[in-house]
C-alpha cells in the first residue's frame, strides 16, 4: 500500500498525461490512466492517496469509479473534474457532498489544481520552486 | 304626477270661482242702475199721474161747485119769482113753484158745502145760507099772511127781502166768479203738470236710453268677455283632462284614491281597458289586501297603514291577483292630497308592468347565464359605452361591472388594434361584425391579448344599437408561445454552449497543463518564459470565460419545487474558495420558508451569475449580502419571492446601467462575455419573474429578483392570513 500515489483518470490522454506530469514534477507520485476500467484494475493493486478523475468518460463514468474507490478505500480522497452543467447536476444528484467528494469545474488552471492537491494531500503547495 | 294634476285642478277651480264672482258683480252692475232708474221714472210717473188726477178732480169739483151754485141761484130766483107771483096773484101755482124750489135749495147748498174746501168760499156760502134762512122766514110769513087773507106787504114793497135776495144772488154770483177763477187757475196748473210730466218722462227716457247704451252695453260686453273667458277656461280644463287621460292611457296607468274614512279604494277608469281588473273601480282596502300576493301582503299592509297613519307618501311595487287568478305586477306611488272640498285623501297613480317585469326577468336570467360564461362578454352601445359586463370580463380585466358600466370600452381597456383603428371600425360598420386579435389592459395595467369577436345588433327601428363583444383570452397562450420562443433561443444558445464546453474545455485543460509544464523548463530564456506566462494567462482567461458563461448550461429539465435558500447556500459553498481568497464577508438573511417552481439548472445559473458578478465586483474585505423575503405582490400579482444580492463593490455607472442586461454588453473588458446578465434576465423572464438593478459608483450594486412562489404555498399563506 502506497498512500502517496495520485491516480489521474481522464479519457483525454493529453489531460491525463500532462496533469500527471505536472504532479510528478511537483514532487508527487502520480499515475495517469485513460479510463475508469483501467483505473479500477490499478485499484486492485494499490490504494492511492488521491484519485483525480474526469466525470464523463465512455464505458464507466467518473462517478461510478469514485463510488467503487470509496467502497474499496474509504480513506482515499477523490477529486471530480466536471466538464459541464450536466455533470454538475449528476454530481449533485449523487449526493457528492454527502460522500465528501471534491468537485472542480474543468478546465482547472494547473496552479489552482496544485493548491487543491496540496490541501487534499495535507501539505503545503510550495513544492515547486521556479 | 298626481300632485301636479291636483294642483292644476285647484288653480282651475279658483279661476272659475273668480269668474262667478265677476259675472255676479257685472250682472249687478248691469241691472242695478237701470233698475233704480226705472223705479225713479215709475215713481215720477206715478207722482205726476196722481198729481194730474188731483188737478183734474179739483177742476171737476170746481165745475160741480159752479154748477151747484148756479142751481142754488136758480132755485133762489125760482123761490123769489114764486113768492112774488103768489103775493101778487095769490095763485097756488106760484106757491107750488116756490115750495118746490124751497125744497131743492137746501140739498143744493149742502152739496156745495161738501164740495168746498177753502175757507173764503165756505164763508161766502155761509153768508148765502144765512141770508137764505132770513129770506125764507120772511117768505113763509108773507105766504102765511096772504093765505090767511091777512094784510101783507108785497114783495116789491119789502126792501129787506129784496136786499136779502140780492145778498143771496150776489153771494152766489161771487162764489161762481171765485170758482170760475179757481177753475181757470186749476186747469192751467194741471196743464203745466202734464207738460212737466211729459217733458220729464221724455228726458228720463232719453237718460235711460243713454245709460243703457253707454253703461249696460259695456257691462254686457264685459259679461260676454267673462263668459268667453270661462268658456276658454273650461275648454282648457277639458283639454288638460283629456291630456291627462291620454297620458294615463299611454302609460297604461290609472289613478287611485283611498278614502280614509270609509277605507275604500277608488280607481279611475281612464285606462282600465285592461280587462283583468276593469270591474273593480271601487274596493275595500281589506279586500284589496287579500288580493295582494302573499309575499307582498305584509309589506303592503304595513306601508298602507303607515300612509293612512300620516306618512306623507308611498312608492311600491307589488303583485295583485287579477280576475283570472294570475298575479300582475303593479307599480304605484302616491301621497296625501287635499281635495277642493277640503277633504284630504291618499291619492296616487298605478301602472301594470307585468310584461316589462317578465321581459326584465327573462333578460335577467339571460344576463345571469351570460355571467356564468368564463369568457369575457360585454355589450356596448354604438358610442362604445359599456352597457353590460359579465363576470368573465371582470375576471380578465379586473374591473367590476359597476366600474366598467357606462365607460367607453376602448378607453377603459386601452385597446390596441392590430391595424389602424379607423380601418377596423369602418370594416366593422360595413360588415356588421369583426374579429381579430386585440391587446387590452387590465385594471392593474397588465396587458391581455384576446381574440375578440364583435357583432353589431340592429334595434327595432332598424338602426344599429348594440354591439356584442365576446373575447377569448390568449394571454397565457401568447406567453407560452413567447416562453417557448425564448426557450428555443436559449436552447440553441445552450446547445452551442454544451458543444463549446465539450469541445473546448478538454483541449483547453490539456493545453493549460502543457503550457504549465513548459514553464517548468529551467533552460528557457527569460523572453520565452515571459511569452509562456502571457500565453498561460490568456489560456486561463479563456478557461474562466468558458466556465463563467457556459459552465452550468443544462439542456433539459423539468420545473420542480425548489428551496432557493438551499440553492443559494450550495452556490456560496461552491464559491467558498473564491470568497475566502478575497476575504469577503457574506451576510445572509432568509425570511422565507416557501418554495418556487423552476428549472433547477437555470435558476442555479441565474444565482451563480449574480453571485459571481458580485464577487468580481467586490474588493478584498468587501461584503456580499443575500436577502430573501416574501410573499410580495407586485401590481396585484400573485405572491412573489424577493431575492436581493447586494455587494459593496465598485458599482456601475448610470450610462452603463441602462445597457446592463443587453447581450454582449460588458464592463469587464478582460474577462466578460457580455452574455451573463442577458442570459440571467432571459431565464428570469422565462420563470415569469422580474429583475431590477440599482447601483451607485463607489458604493455598490444591488440586484433584486422576484420569482413567483409556488401557488399552493401562497394560497395556504393567504388562507392563513385570512
Amino acid at each position: 500500500m502506497n498512500s502517496n500515489i495520485i491516480l489521474v483518470v481522464d479519457d483525454e490522454r493529453a489531460i491525463a498525461d500532462t496533469l500527471a506530469a505536472i504532479l510528478v514534477m511537483s514532487g508527487y507520485e502520480a499515475v495517469a490512466t485513460y479510463g475508469a476500467i483501467e483505473a479500477v484494475a490499478i485499484l486492485g493493486n494499490c490504494e492511492p492517496a488521491l484519485i483525480i478523475t474526469d466525470v464523463i468518460m465512455p464505458e464507466m463514468n467518473g462517478l461510478e469509479l469514485a463510488g467503487k474507490a470509496r467502497d474499496m478505500y474509504p480513506r482515499t480522497k477523490i477529486l471530480l473534474m466536471s466538464g459541464n452543467a450536466v455533470t454538475q447536476d449528476i454530481l449533485d444528484a449523487a449526493g457528492v457532498a454527502r460522500q465528501s467528494f471534491e468537485v472542480v469545474a474543468k478546465p482547472v488552471p494547473p496552479r489552482q489544481m496544485l493548491s487543491m492537491v496540496a490541501s487534499l494531500m495535507g501539505r503545503s503547495s510550495g513544492h515547486i520552486s521556479l | 304626477m298626481q300632485d301636479h294634476s291636483s294642483v292644476r285642478s285647484q288653480e282651475h277651480e279658483g279661476h272659475e270661482i273668480s269668474g262667478h264672482a265677476r259675472i255676479t258683480h257685472l250682472l249687478l252692475r248691469a241691472l242695478t242702475i237701470p233698475l233704480i232708474l226705472l223705479i225713479v221714472i215709475l215713481g215720477t210717473l206715478l207722482w205726476a199721474t196722481q198729481h194730474l188726477t188731483g188737478s183734474v178732480q179739483e177742476v171737476d169739483r170746481t165745475d160741480r161747485v159752479i154748477g151747484e151754485t148756479e142751481d142754488v141761484l136758480r132755485f133762489a130766483t125760482a123761490m123769489e119769482t114764486g113768492l112774488r107771483g103768489y103775493l101778487l096773484t095769490g095763485r097756488a101755482e106760484y106757491r107750488e113753484s116756490y115750495i118746490s124750489a124751497d125744497r131743492g135749495i137746501d140739498s143744493e147748498i149742502s152739496d156745495v158745502r161738501q164740495l168746498l174746501s177753502d175757507g173764503v168760499a165756505e164763508q161766502r156760502l155761509q153768508t148765502i145760507a144765512t141770508a137764505l134762512t132770513e129770506w125764507r122766514k120772511y117768505a113763509r110769513r108773507s105766504i102765511q099772511l096772504r093765505a090767511g087773507g091777512e094784510e101783507f106787504t108785497s114783495y116789491d114793497a119789502n126792501p129787506d127781502a129784496q136786499h136779502l135776495m140780492n145778498t143771496i144772488r150776489g153771494g152766489c154770483q161771487q162764489l161762481i166768479a171765485m170758482q170760475e177763477s179757481l177753475h181757470e187757475e186749476r186747469v192751467q196748473r194741471s196743464a203745466l203738470a202734464t207738460k212737466v210730466v211729459t217733458v220729464s218722462c221724455i228726458l228720463l227716457f232719453f237718460a235711460f236710453l243713454v245709460v243703457i247704451t253707454s253703461f249696460t252695453i259695456r257691462q254686457v260686453r264685459s259679461l260676454d268677455r267673462v263668459f268667453q273667458d270661462s268658456h276658454e277656461a273650461r275648454l282648457a280644463a277639458e283639454e288638460s283632462a283629456q291630456r291627462l287621460r291620454h297620458a294615463y292611457e299611454a302609460g297604461k296607468m290609472w289613478s287611485c284614491q283611498i278614502d280614509v274614512e270609509t277605507g275604500r279604494i277608488r280607481r279611475s277608469n281612464e285606462s282600465m281597458r285592461m280587462e283583468w281588473d276593469a270591474d273593480l273601480l271601487e274596493e275595500d282596502l281589506s279586500a284589496w289586501y287579500e288580493r295582494v300576493h302573499p309575499e307582498d301582503r305584509e309589506r303592503m299592509r304595513e306601508l298602507m297603514s303607515a300612509v293612512l297613519a300620516g306618512r306623507p307618501g308611498y312608492e311600491a311595487s307589488f303583485r295583485v291577483r287579477s280576475k283570472d287568478g294570475s298575479y300582475r305586477w303593479i307599480y304605484s306611488r302616491g301621497s296625501w292630497v287635499k281635495h277642493p272640498d277640503g277633504k284630504a285623501v291618499v291619492s296616487g297613480v298605478a301602472m301594470d308592468f307585468t310584461e316589462e317585469k317578465s321581459k326584465e326577468e327573462s333578460l335577467r336570467r339571460m344576463a345571469q347565464l351570460l355571467d356564468l360564461a368564463y369568457e369575457p362578454i360585454l355589450v356596448r352601445d354604438v358610442d362604445d359605452r359599456i352597457v353590460y359586463w359579465n363576470s368573465g370580463a371582470t375576471r380578465l380585466y379586473e374591473w367590476t361591472s359597476q366600474e366598467a358600466t357606462g365607460k367607453g370600452s376602448h378607453d377603459l381597456l386601452r385597446t390596441e388594434f392590430p391595424q389602424d383603428r379607423a380601418k377596423v371600425l369602418a370594416e366593422f360598420k360595413e360588415n356588421g361584425h369583426w374579429e381579430g386579435e386585440l391587446v387590452h389592459r387590465a385594471k392593474s395595467g397588465e396587458s391581455r391579448v384576446v381574440a375578440s369577436h364583435w357583432i353589431l345588433r340592429q334595434g327595432k327601428d332598424g338602426w344599429p344599437d348594440t354591439i356584442l363583444e365576446t373575447s377569448f383570452d390568449l394571454t397565457e397562450r401568447k406567453r407560452s408561445e413567447q416562453t417557448l420562443i425564448r426557450s428555443e433561443k436559449l436552447a440553441s444558445v445552450g446547445r452551442m454552449a454544451a458543444t463549446i464546453a465539450h469541445e473546448i474545455n478538454n483541449p483547453l485543460a490539456a493545453a493549460m497543463n502543457a503550457m504549465f509544464l513548459a514553464t517548468l523548463d529551467r533552460s528557457l530564456s527569460a523572453e520565452a518564459r515571459h511569452n509562456l506566462d502571457v500565453a498561460e494567462h490568456e489560456l486561463e482567461r479563456v478557461a474562466h470565460i468558458a466556465k463563467q458563461t457556459l459552465g452550468f448550461y443544462k439542456e433539459t429539465g423539468k420545473p420542480v419545487s425548489l428551496r432557493l435558500p438551499e440553492l443559494v447556500d450550495g452556490l456560496l459553498d461552491l464559491y467558498g474558495p473564491k470568497l475566502r481568497n478575497k476575504s469577503i464577508r457574506v451576510e445572509r438573511k432568509y425570511d422565507i420558508d416557501t418554495t418556487v417552481v423552476g428549472i433547477e439548472g437555470e435558476l442555479r445559473q441565474v444565482l451563480s451569475n449574480l453571485i459571481s458578478n458580485s464577487i468580481d465586483a467586490l474588493p478584498e474585505h468587501g461584503t456580499l449580502e443575500v436577502r430573501m423575503s416574501g410573499p410580495v405582490h407586485l401590481h396585484g400579482q400573485r405572491g412573489m419571492l424577493q431575492l436581493t444580492i447586494a455587494d459593496t463593490g465598485m458599482g456601475v455607472e448610470a450610462k452603463d446601467l441602462k445597457h446592463i442586461f443587453e447581450p454582449f454588453f460588458t464592463t469587464k473588458d478582460t474577462i466578460g462575455t457580455g452574455l451573463g446578465l442577458w442570459v440571467t434576465r432571459e431565464l428570469i423572464n422565462k420563470h415569469e419573474g422580474l429583475i431590477r438593478v440599482r447601483s451607485r459608483v463607489g458604493e455598490g450594486t444591488v440586484f433584486t429578483v422576484w420569482l413567483p412562489l409556488e401557488r399552493r404555498h401562497t394560497d395556504r399563506m393567504v388562507a392563513r392570513a385570512c
